[in-house]
Parts: C-alpha cells; sequence; structure tokens
C-alpha cells in the first residue's frame, strides 16, 4: 500500500512544537519589550508649555547646567529653576517674544505667582528613592568621583526638545551599580558634554570602582573574605534605593 | 469540630506564665491560644458586609474590563513639576529644614524642633535647648502634627452655623469693641487656658485695662490647679513649686502620674530613667529609689519599685499617716504636727508601706521629695510641700518655690457657669477650648452656655462648642502662627510659624487684639512688641534672631525665691480634710486624661489607635475594675479572638449617671474604678461615637466618691490589644514539640522543653551580687551558648554566626528596660515618620494595626497587685531571620549592614514571613489603608483626607494594599547620613556615632533606646550590646536578634520584699 502521508510529515510534531515554541517565545519577549521601559519611556518626548531649547542654552550658549539645575550637588532633586532664574537674562533679552509669554506671564513683573507648568520627563516610580547629590560625588579622597549628567540624560546640549534616553529600569541602574568604572569621572567634569576618558583614567577609573560597592551591586552582594571565602547576600542593600 | 491530629502532642500548659499579658493569658484561655495559632484566620467578612466572594466577583470581572483597556496602560500619565517664580530663601527641595518653634500647654511649654519639606510641617521632635523638653517628647507633641492637618478644621469664620468672611467678622469685633470701650466690658468675659503666652497675657491684660468690668475666667482640666492651689496655700500668692530630681534619691508620689504628665514630666521621666540604667555597681549607689501611692494602675506606678494600691480619697491619710511617722523618725514637722492628726487608720499593708517609706525618706534627708497628684486636694499638695521643706528637699534644689510677680487671678469654670447661669455674661470669647462637650457633668455648662447672648468660639477645630457659639472663628494652629510660650519654669520660647494658615486661620494674639481694639493686630508685630521693645531682652535683632534659632529666651527662668512657709495655715487646712474610703457598694470612679487628654486630642487617629499604657484599650474607652471588684460585682469580660467582650454597667452618683461597658483590670486599688475622659464626643469625623463620655459623671476635679455600680445586664465589644501579637513564652516548645519528642539526643530534647523568660528582670541588690545571673546566663542550655559566643573574636558584641565574619558598619539597637517607662511615645515617633497609617476599630478587632513598634505590657505577681513591666518590640533585624527564607520572592532580605530590609515593591503578600516571625513584629497591609485612612470605604471622607497626605515623609514609601511592612531601623535616615557623609567626601561607610538616631530613640525622653554601629567597639551600642544586663528575647531559638535588651534592675527596699 501506497504511503498516504508524504515522508517529509514526520517531521510535523517537532515543527509544530518549535513553531509554538518560537511563536510563544516570540510573542511573550514582544510583549515584555513592549511593556518595558526600553519602548514604554525611552524616547519620551513631551511638548513643554515653552519651547525651550537645551540645545541653544546648554549646547551653543555653553550654560552650565547647574546655572539652572542648581541643587544637584546638594539635594536629592536637581531641582527645576524658578521663574526668576530664567529672569535674570530674559528681563533684558528676547524682551517681548511671543514664545516666551508664558514666562512673562509667570514672573508678572516680579508679582506673579503662577509656576510655569513644565512637563516631567524622567520619573521613577514612589517606592524608588534617587538621589543626584549622591551621584555626583562618589568615594573618598583618592577615590573620588563623580557621574556626570550626560550619563543618564545624553547629549542635552544637543537636543532641543529634551527626551528621555535612558530606560531608568532597575536592570539599567545595576548595571552601573555592579560596574560603576565606565561611568565614572573626574568630579570637575560632572556636567561636561561629550566628556572622553583618556587611558590614564579609564584605568583609575577601574580602581576607583572597586572601592565603591554601591547598593544592590554585585560587589556588595558577594563579598570575598580575607580567608578567601565568599560571603554572599540575596540582595545587598535593597534599602539603598528602597525604603 | 474535625480532631487535630497534633492535639495529644501539644504541651499543655502545666503552670501559668511568670509575665503575662492579660487575666485570660494568667488562666490559659482556649480562645487565645487557639488565636495564636491561627494567625491569619480563613472566612474574614469586612464590617461593611462585603466578603471575600463579592471580592473575587469584582476582580473577576475587572480583569476582563482591564483586558479591554489594556492597551495603554504601559503608558504613564503626564505630571507637571511646579517651580516656585521666586524661590523662598532657604528651601531646597528634598533638603529637609528644621526650625524651632514651642507649644504652650496647660502645664507649662514644650520647646519644639518641627521637621519640615518643602515648607510643610511633617515631624516634631523636641527641642533639647528646653528645659521641659531635653531633647524629649511625648505622644501628644508628637500628634501635633496630624492635628494640623486635620480635614475638618474650618475653611472660614461661621456665623450661627453658615460660613461667613473674615471682613464681616473684622466689623461686628470692631462693634463689639467700641461697645465694650462704652460699658467698660459690662457683660464681656473671656474664658481662656490656665497658662497662657505672655503676648496674650499681655493683651488680656490690656483688655482688662479698657474694658475694667469685663472679666478673665481660667479654665484648663489639665492644668496642674490644685497644685497652684497647694503652693499659694504654702507660700502665698503666684506661688508655685518646681521639682528636680538631679539630686534625688527617694521619691514618692502619691497618686502622681509624674512620668506620664504634668509639670516638667519629660524632665522628670529623663533623671528618673537616666538614674535607673546602671551600667556599674557605682551606678547602682545612684539610683533613685521610687515608692507610689494611688489607686489608679498609672506608668509612674508601674515604674515604681513599690506600689500602694490605695482609693485616691484616702490619699490625705496616707499623708497624714506619713506625716506622723516622719515625725516619729526625727523629721521637725514643724507646726504641721497638728495638722496631721485624725487620720483614717490604714489597713496593715499601708501601714508597713508608710513605716517603710517614712524611714526611708528620713534616711535620706536632703535627697528625698514627695510629689501629689492633681486628684489630691490643695491642702494636701501644701501639706507635702512643708514635708518636703522638713525633709531638706529645698536646700538640695529637688524642691524650688517661684512667685511670679502680680499672677492673674484663677476662676474657673464653675465660676464662669454661675456668671452665665445669673446672665452677667452677654458676649463670651472662648479661646481654642470645648467647654460644651469637657466639662464636669455637675455644672450643666451646655445648658449655661446658651444664656449667654454671644458666644465667639475661636478654635483650632470647631468641636462641640464651635457649633453651637454664636461666631466660630479658625484658629490658627501653633504651627501656623507666630507667638510665644511659657514652660513651668517661667522660660519663654517664641513660636514661629512652619506654614501659613491652610485655610486662612487667625492667631490667637490678633483675634484678641481685634476684641481689645489694639491698633495693630499683626500677629508677628504683636510678639514683636512684646519682646523687643526698648530695654526688652531682645531688643536687638540678633538676640532675637538666636532667640528664635535656640528655641528659648535667655535668662526668663523665674528665680527660685525663698518666701515664708506658712506652716500652720496648712496644717489647719490639712487637718479639716477627711479621707474617705471607698466600698463595694460606694465605690471611688477616677477620671483619667489618656491619650485623647480631655477630648482635644480626640480627631487625631494617631492617638485614637494608640493603645494605651496600661489596659491596652484602643478606640475605645471603659470603666476600669480591679478584679475583687468584678467577682464582687459580677462583672465578666469573655475574650474573643482580638477583642473583648465585656458587661456593661450603669455609674450613677447624685442623680447623674454614664453606662459603659468594664474592663478587668489587675492594679487598681480594690473599691477604686477609673474611666479615660474625652471620649463619647458629639463631634468629630474620627472621635464622634468612639467610646463613652464620662465628663457626666464628675462634679468637680475627677474624682467621683461614693458611686454605685450596676450590671445592666448587656455585653458589649471592647478593643483592646492587650493579647495582640503575643510571643509564646516558650516558643520551642509550641513548635517544635512533635519533631522533639522523637528526638533522640537529650541536649535536644531538652531545648524544646525549654522555658526562658521574654523579660528579665531583677533588683538592685541581685545586680550587685551577682551581675551575671540577671539574665540568668546559666539556663541556657550549652549548646547555645556556644553558638552566641564566636570563637575567633570574643570581644564583638555581636558575632551572630561563627562561621561569618561581620565587616564594616553593622546596625543594631539595645531597649533598656530598666529606663523605658512606657509612655508609647516611640510608637508615635515612629508612626509620624514611616508614613504608618491608622487602620480604625474595626479592624484593630481583627488584629490589623500597623504600628511597628508595639509598647508590650506584661504583669507578673499576684492577681490584685501584680508588677506591671513595659517592653517596647520592634523588628528585631536577625541574623538568622526566620522572614528571609520564606520569602518566595525575596522581599525580605539582608543588606551589608545587617538590615533585614523590605522592598515593598517586590512584596507579593503571601504572608509566610509574618507566619514565621517568632516576634510577631511584621503587619500586612490589609486593606489600602495609606490612601484613604480609617474611612476605606467612604469616597467622600476619602476625598477629605487629602490634607492628611501632607504629614507624610516624603523619604519614605507609601505602601499600597497586600504589601508586608515593618522597622527598617529608620533606613531613610540612615541613608541620609550617608549621602550628607558623601556630599562631604567622607566614608559612608563609617558614619560617626551619633550620626543615625532612629524616630524611636529621638523621640525617648528617658533614652532607653540606643542605636549605633556595634561593630565599633567604641560605640554606645556595642557597650551596652557588652553589659551584663544585655539579653536576646527568645535567645534559645538562635535567630540572633540585632536589637536586644537590657534587663530591667528595680531599686527595691528589702523591709518591703
Amino acid at each position: 500500500m501506497a504511503q498516504i502521508f508524504p515522508r517529509w510529515t514526520n517531521q510535523t510534531p517537532t515543527l509544530i512544537l518549535l513553531g509554538t515554541l518560537a511563536l510563544g517565545g516570540g510573542g511573550t519577549f514582544g510583549l515584555y519589550w513592549w511593556a518595558s521601559p526600553y519602548n514604554t519611556d525611552v524616547g519620551y518626548k513631551p511638548k513643554q508649555p515653552i519651547e525651550y531649547s537645551h540645545k541653544l542654552h546648554a549646547g551653543d550658549l555653553g550654560l552650565d547646567c547647574r546655572y539652572c539645575h542648581s541643587y544637584a550637588e546638594r539635594s536629592a532633586y536637581a531641582g527645576v529653576p524658578p521663574t526668576a532664574t530664567c529672569m535674570n537674562c530674559h528681563a533684558q533679552v528676547k524682551k517681548g517674544s511671543p514664545k516666551l509669554e508664558k514666562l512673562y506671564e509667570s514672573w508678572g513683573d516680579g508679582k506673579g505667582t503662577k509656576s510655569i507648568e513644565w512637563v516631567r520627563i524622567h520619573k521613577l516610580p514612589d517606592f524608588a528613592f534617587f538621589n543626584h547629590s549622591a551621584h555626583l560625588g562618589v568615594g573618598v579622597g583618592e577615590n573620588r568621583a563623580a557621574i556626570g549628567c550626560e550619563s543618564c540624560h545624553g547629549r542635552i546640549d544637543t537636543m532641543e526638545v529634551v527626551k528621555q534616553v535612558q530606560p531608568l529600569s532597575m536592570s539599567w541602574c545595576l548595571d552601573c551599580h555592579s560596574n560603576p568604572a565606565p561611568n565614572l569621572r573626574p568630579v570637575a567634569h560632572i556636567t561636561t558634554m561629550g566628556w572622553t576618558p583618556d587611558l590614564e583614567w579609564t584605568e583609575k577609573a577601574k580602581h576607583i570602582a572597586t572601592t565603591l560597592n554601591p547598593p544592590g551591586s554585585l560587589s556588595a552582594a558577594q563579598k570575598v573574605m580575607p580567608d578567601g571565602h565568599v560571603n554572599t547576600y540575596a540582595t545587598a542593600g535593597c534599602s539603598g534605593c528602597h525604603r | 469540630m474535625k480532631k487535630d491530629p497534633y492535639a495529644p502532642l501539644r504541651p499543655q500548659m502545666t503552670e501559668a506564665p511568670a509575665y503575662w499579658r492579660s487575666l485570660e493569658h494568667k488562666s490559659g484561655d482556649a480562645s487565645l491560644a487557639s488565636a495564636q495559632e491561627a494567625e491569619f484566620p480563613a472566612g474574614i467578612t469586612l464590617p461593611g458586609g462585603f466578603n471575600r466572594r463579592d471580592t473575587l466577583k469584582l476582580a473577576g470581572a475587572s480583569l476582563a474590563l482591564g483586558a479591554l483597556t489594556g492597551c495603554d496602560i504601559a503608558r504613564r500619565p503626564q505630571e507637571e513639576i511646579l517651580p516656585f517664580v521666586k524661590m523662598p530663601e532657604q528651601v531646597i527641595p528634598g533638603i529637609r529644614l528644621r526650625y524651632a518653634t514651642a507649644m504652650q500647654r496647660s502645664e507649662g511649654a514644650i520647646g519644639l524642633v518641627v521637621e519640615a519639606h518643602e515648607g510643610r510641617p511633617t515631624k516634631i521632635e523636641g527641642n533639647p535647648n528646653h528645659p521641659s523638653s531635653l531633647g524629649g517628647s511625648d505622644i501628644w507633641a508628637q500628634a501635633e502634627v496630624l492635628k494640623l492637618y486635620d480635614p475638618q478644621r474650618a475653611r472660614s469664620p461661621k456665623k450661627a452655623g453658615q460660613p461667613a468672611t473674615w471682613a464681616e467678622w473684622d466689623a461686628f469685633a470692631k462693634t463689639l469693641a467700641d461697645g465694650a470701650a462704652a460699658a467698660q466690658g459690662k457683660g464681656l468675659a473671656f474664658l481662656v487656658d490656665v497658662m497662657n503666652g505672655p503676648t496674650v497675657e499681655r493683651l488680656l491684660k490690656a483688655a482688662l485695662a479698657k474694658f475694667p468690668q469685663a472679666k478673665v475666667y481660667r479654665h484648663d482640666a489639665l492644668a496642674p490647679t490644685r497644685a497652684l492651689e497647694g503652693a499659694e496655700m504654702a507660700f502665698g500668692p503666684g506661688a508655685r513649686a518646681r521639682y528636680d530630681f538631679e539630686a534625688a534619691k527617694v521619691i514618692f508620689s502619691l497618686d502622681d502620674d509624674f512620668l506620664g504628665s504634668g509639670p516638667g514630666s519629660l524632665k522628670l521621666s529623663r533623671q528618673f530613667g537616666l538614674s535607673r540604667a546602671v551600667h556599674t555597681k557605682d551606678d547602682v549607689a545612684k539610683m533613685k529609689r521610687l515608692y507610689a501611692a494611688e489607686g489608679v494602675f498609672s506608668t509612674t506606678g508601674a515604674n515604681a519599685d513599690h506600689r500602694l494600691r490605695i482609693a485616691s480619697g484616702q490619699g490625705v491619710d496616707v499623708l497624714k499617716a506619713l506625716g506622723k511617722a516622719l515625725a516619729g523618725a526625727g523629721v521637725d514637722v514643724g507646726a504641721l504636727a497638728s495638722g496631721l492628726e485624725g487620720g483614717a487608720a490604714l489597713d496593715a499593708n499601708a501601714q508597713k508601706f508608710v513605716a517603710a517609706l517614712a524611714k526611708d525618706l528620713a534616711a535620706n534627708k536632703g535627697a528625698a521629695v514627695i510629689l501629689v497628684g492633681e486628684r489630691q486636694p490643695a491642702a494636701v499638695h501644701a501639706a507635702a510641700l512643708v514635708l518636703n521643706k522638713a525633709l531638706g528637699a529645698f536646700d538640695t534644689g529637688l524642691v524650688s518655690v517661684s512667685v511670679e510677680a502680680d499672677a492673674p487671678a484663677r476662676e474657673g469654670l464653675g465660676a464662669l457657669a454661675k456668671a452665665l447661669n445669673e446672665g452677667a455674661v452677654e458676649t463670651l470669647f472662648i479661646l481654642d477650648q470645648n467647654p460644651a462637650y469637657a466639662a464636669p457633668g455637675a455644672l450643666k455648662f451646655g445648658e449655661a452656655l446658651a444664656k449667654a447672648k454671644t458666644v465667639i468660639h475661636a478654635g483650632v477645630l470647631p468641636e462641640e462648642t464651635g457649633e453651637k457659639a454664636t461666631w466660630h472663628l479658625p484658629l490658627a494652629h501653633f504651627l501656623e502662627s507666630w507667638g510665644d510660650a511659657r514652660a513651668w519654669n517661667g522660660t519663654v520660647s517664641l513660636v514661629q510659624p512652619l506654614i501659613l494658615p491652610l485655610f486662612g486661620a487667625r492667631a490667637a494674639t490678633t483675634l484678641l487684639a481685634q476684641l481689645a481694639g489694639e491698633a495693630e493686630t499683626d500677629e508677628k508685630k504683636l510678639v514683636e512688641a512684646t519682646w523687643r521693645g526698648a530695654g526688652q531682652p531682645l531688643e536687638n535683632l540678633k538676640a532675637w534672631r538666636k532667640a528664635l534659632h535656640d528655641g528659648v529666651v535667655p535668662n526668663t527662668a523665674w528665680a527660685a525665691a525663698a518666701p515664708e512657709l506658712k506652716a500652720a495655715e496648712v496644717a489647719t487646712a490639712l487637718g479639716a480634710l477627711k479621707g474617705a474610703a471607698p466600698s463595694k457598694d460606694a465605690v471611688e470612679v477616677v477620671g483619667l486624661f489618656g491619650h485623647v487628654k480631655d477630648g482635644r486630642l480626640g480627631n487625631v487617629s494617631w492617638l485614637q489607635e494608640l493603645p494605651d499604657s496600661m489596659s491596652k484599650l484602643c478606640w475605645d474607652n471603659a470603666v476600669l475594675v480591679s478584679p475583687t471588684l468584678a467577682r464582687e460585682l459580677g462583672i465578666e469580660s469573655g475574650v474573643k479572638r482580638n477583642s473583648y467582650t465585656a458587661d456593661v454597667v450603669t455609674a450613677t452618683v447624685d442623680g447623674r449617671s454614664i453606662t459603659a461597658p468594664a474592663f478587668v483590670l489587675p492594679g487598681l486599688a480594690t473599691y477604686t474604678a477609673a474611666i479615660h475622659l474625652g471620649y463619647g464626643r458629639q463631634w468629630g469625623d474620627v472621635a464622634k461615637g468612639v467610646g463613652v463620655d464620662a465628663w457626666p459623671l464628675f462634679a468637680d476635679g475627677t474624682v467621683a466618691q461614693g458611686v454605685k455600680l450596676q450590671r445592666t445586664g448587656a455585653t458589649q465589644e471592647l478593643c483592646s490589644t492587650q493579647d495582640h501579637f503575643s510571643v509564646p513564652a516558650n516558643p520551642l516548645k509550641e513548635m517544635t514539640f512533635a519533631q522533639m519528642s522523637g528526638e533522640a539526643d537529650a541536649k535536644k530534647r531538652e531545648l524544646a522543653l525549654y522555658d526562658r523568660p521574654i523579660f528579665m528582670s531583677g533588683t538592685a541588690k541581685e545586680y550587685v551580687t551577682n551581675p551575671a545571673e540577671l539574665v540568668k546566663p546559666a539556663e541556657m542550655p550549652e549548646n547555645l551558648v556556644q553558638l552566641g559566643t564566636p570563637k575567633n573574636r570574643p570581644s564583638r558584641p555581636l558575632q551572630p554566626i561563627n562561621e561569618v565574619t561581620y565587616e564594616g558598619q553593622q546596625w543594631g539597637m539595645v531597649i533598656d528596660l530598666s529606663a523605658c517607662t512606657g509612655c508609647n511615645v516611640c510608637a508615635i515617633a515612629c508612626q509620624a515618620e514611616n508614613n504608618i497609617p491608622t487602620v480604625g476599630r474595626d479592624q484593630v478587632l481583627l488584629g490589623r494595626e500597623l504600628h511597628w513598634i508595639r509598647v508590650d505590657r506584661y504583669y507578673t505577681g499576684d492577681v490584685d497587685q501584680p508588677a506591671a513591666l513595659h517592653q517596647p518590640v520592634p523588628c528585631m533585624h536577625c541574623e538568622n531571620a526566620p522572614c528571609e527564607p520564606v520569602c518566595p520572592v525575596s522581599a525580605t532580605t539582608h543588606d551589608e549592614e545587617g538590615l533585614n530590609s523590605m522592598a515593598y515593591n517586590r512584596c507579593i503578600g503571601t504572608r509566610y514571613c509574618s507566619n514565621n516571625c517568632p516576634y510577631k513584629v511584621r503587619r500586612f497591609n490589609y486593606l489600602d489603608f495609606s490612601v484613604t485612612g480609617d474611612v476605606w470605604r467612604d469616597p467622600v471622607k476619602n476625598e477629605r483626607m487629602m490634607t492628611l497626605k501632607l504629614q507624610r515623609n516624603p523619604d519614605v514609601t507609601v505602601r499600597y494594599r497586600g504589601v508586608m511592612e515593618k522597622c527598617t531601623y529608620c533606613t531613610q535616615r540612615i541613608e541620609e547620613a550617608k549621602v550628607a557623609a558623601k556630599r562631604a567626601g567622607k566614608d559612608r561607610k563609617a558614619l560617626p556615632d551619633g550620626a543615625v538616631t532612629p524616630a524611636c530613640a529621638q523621640a525617648c525622653p528617658t533614652q532607653a533606646i540606643t542605636f549605633g554601629n556595634i561593630n565599633d567597639l567604641e560605640s554606645k551600642v556595642a557597650k551596652l550590646k557588652m553589659s551584663e544586663r544585655n539579653y536576646e528575647m527568645l535567645q534559645e531559638l538562635n535567630v540572633r536578634p540585632r536589637t536586644t535588651y537590657l534587663a530591667r534592675v528595680r531599686n527595691a527596699n528589702e523591709e518591703l520584699a
């Protein structure tokens, strides 16, 4: 009797299984990616009430980040400048420009009380506590270093409208906490945009990184003891960021 | 009922526990034992009738809906950042600011340091510079910040119950002031507190000068009125006595709860507590000894070395007997001798107590002091001052008297009621008081109030009086206004605002100035006028700023004076006093001021939910009766799972009566019953309907004699947490008996049957003779002792498991049970710091309260005359934490500095950790308590809770439903200190000792809680860990807790032992 099914049909169950796995896996991964901050948050670029150009101010004019975000080194929040800061220049510069209408409305000749309603771009969930000042000066003495603004916020000096460039997810935080060396830079260069380390600094940063043990890092979770054995903590220092 | 397969193996309790939490615990009540076993019982129906089945139905429906709308759940909502237009000076978002201020209270001001985040006051601490705080605080000071944000504060003035504008009030006040000036103030009366800030007093004086016929009545149920009267009887007008325990050795408290409240309570607690925290034999010699004679069971009684249970009415007899015994022991009582006659004979027990006490007092002349409580008549206060003088207490500064020049006369509520009834008062201005509710029933003040033509009530909250008044004026809270305040010893503090009035309220000074027709009504200028005029102490700006910064105005304390003692007059007054011994048919009922005081803090849910120090009742008050009286009257209370079913009784005296549930409280004098005042309110979203109003029972003061108690036959549910989260004294016995009984190893079998007390205490003599025996190390099985002693580093205070070496900063805590007075402030400070919501009465009845630190109260000894001990229990941060391995998602883990940290966002709510916690310190958010507070069912009320959110600490996560939480050692404060170190370029892993203080330790008036790095042998906490008194609770479990206790040492008098 002739074969009813051709020979290749022997492979069908395997193919179906593989196909299901590929589709299921692909679907799962797709959904995961779609719902992850890489998709939802990176590139978030809301329209701001005033068309403020970071490219113009921070890039072309070369204003230091801390001229406006003045609390970055002192507080958890870098701070959004009060209207008065803008008025330091715009009391003279571009006076009467229709683009600055909302600014003058807020200022109200020095008597205004209405805030400019900037739209928040970088937002962490309420159970995660990030502190700017803790990142702008890490390590002690010789090993003092910092994380630069651009490491997390990107090349602000090139952005006409600011967008989020990093996912701000927990795994993204922990990548750096476990291996801070590539993102370390001298404290003097916190706000420098496009800073690249030289060979000497690269080596130094590697050394500094071993002294830091930031919360949640692998180096804090797995400690090599003087006698050679490794002490493991399930997750070291959750309370550094979650409290 | 299904048979428990383990029943035959479960060990039977062979004897009553040595330390018991309740009478039911002592008697081994079966329903309590089963409640302990079933930590999370199934089938709980929510009080609103919303059950598990409804929840599932809704959950199913919302899942289906969620699937439909899921397409945009991933995108977060848009959020705005609103910067200031002009940045206020000093404000940095994310950095907390602290300002010194003060709060005027009945017993004198208390200096405070208030923390503000971005302009919101969030937390109150004591001011170390202030003589009546010394850095400590109490529950009432801590709770004020929640009162500030009370959503029921009036949004505008109200005229006859209808909203009015301030402009209308201004017009009215002008007419009133003009009219009063024309009539010389006839018919105008002010009702103010007994103690007021100097500016308020100045304005009152100015008003009286303008309106000579106006009257100022001074009333405050909480003010030490009798103490003032007593001092004036002994030393003349304006006199007041102040106490200082620095040199004290023997203290006798006659019905006085000086550790709980009253003038200088925090200072006296500090001095008492520090002397009890003994670390060497020399310390023992300096230990103060406390005797207490009282009818109720107060925290002072609980901390006393010897306590005599005697009715308040017999206080005068005790004092007379004591005076005589002192005279007999060679103390020269002078002219008082004649007044000491005529006291009723005391029973043998009391006689023995008085004899031993007199001997001890006489032997410690110059270091002995007698304190008398507010329930005693003025003559007893005066006589005690005479005895103090005879004991040399005035010579050594234990007692000093100051005389306030031209002290205002004190005409009280009784005089005002009389004047009102006579129609002599046309316009009554009430400054932040609530006499329509909080007035003794016999005065019938509510009726009297209606006789005034115009009643103007200025109050932070409207309350009952504000609702009845012609005008209710929203008064600015002290955190919102300028002012000044005077401490009991006269020290003045400036009150500075931390926030503008939430709803446009006005300061007391402004309102008084308006009424007095002053030209200046600005609150700050009024205060400046008092202090910054020519020749005034703060005339120059620098001095003013320094006083604001420090929180005290220098050199304003009243100097100690030496007025002549009128012993003969005191003797006459004392001789005329007769004691009153209560009996079964004529019971003495005492009104107590508990957590809600006289009702003024009734709308503060923190205080309603805080269990009382002794009865552990919360969201309830009850007639507290002694076990003997309960037996004689047939009163019973049956324990339910987490609550009590209590018999309801009627208390009747002179035709006035109240009906309230009765609660049996061991330690009360046999025929003394007590009930907390301030409950049964008619007003307040939180306060209304909680408990029973006990004010009607009282005529004058807070003692009613000859009360008839009768059962009504009805029963009522009472909310007491005394059996909640109970730690079994023998956990191994209960948990592993089944396995252990089959264990061949005799050592392990022994371990299983091990029964070690949770609370360790001993006497000073035991401590001196054999300090190591205090915590009974010999009772520990040998294998555990070895586990506890590390091989390689014997000097380390904590070496949890010998194989692991701990490096760097290792946090730990020590709680000194000798110093702890059980005042509960740690619980409220923790609640304020850590955004802990209240859950409401219904939920407490289910055992769902969320306090991270609970203060366990144990009794020990005889049922009628027990000793009580307090033990604060926070999370122990165990090294071998049983909660950690059972978490399926690693939400609770150990960090490298020893914190047992809790990642809320990881928690999925299995509650395994809580189940496995031997100390029962984990708390679960069964419902969304944080968002809606205790009114979780009502969306309208939820809306009104918005202001309460302003109190939240932005450094602590607000937890949502379904999440486990517990003490974090205030990890946010640790992180803050670390980040500060980083900013300064210092090592965050080597913080100096004292860089981090948790909220509980900061608030503690006796400094009983010490926190720090136990790996630093020089740190305070490490030194305490190596004390001989140090012990671990449930050490036999080998979980190695990082919070340990120091055994309590009592300074017993051997004659009374």
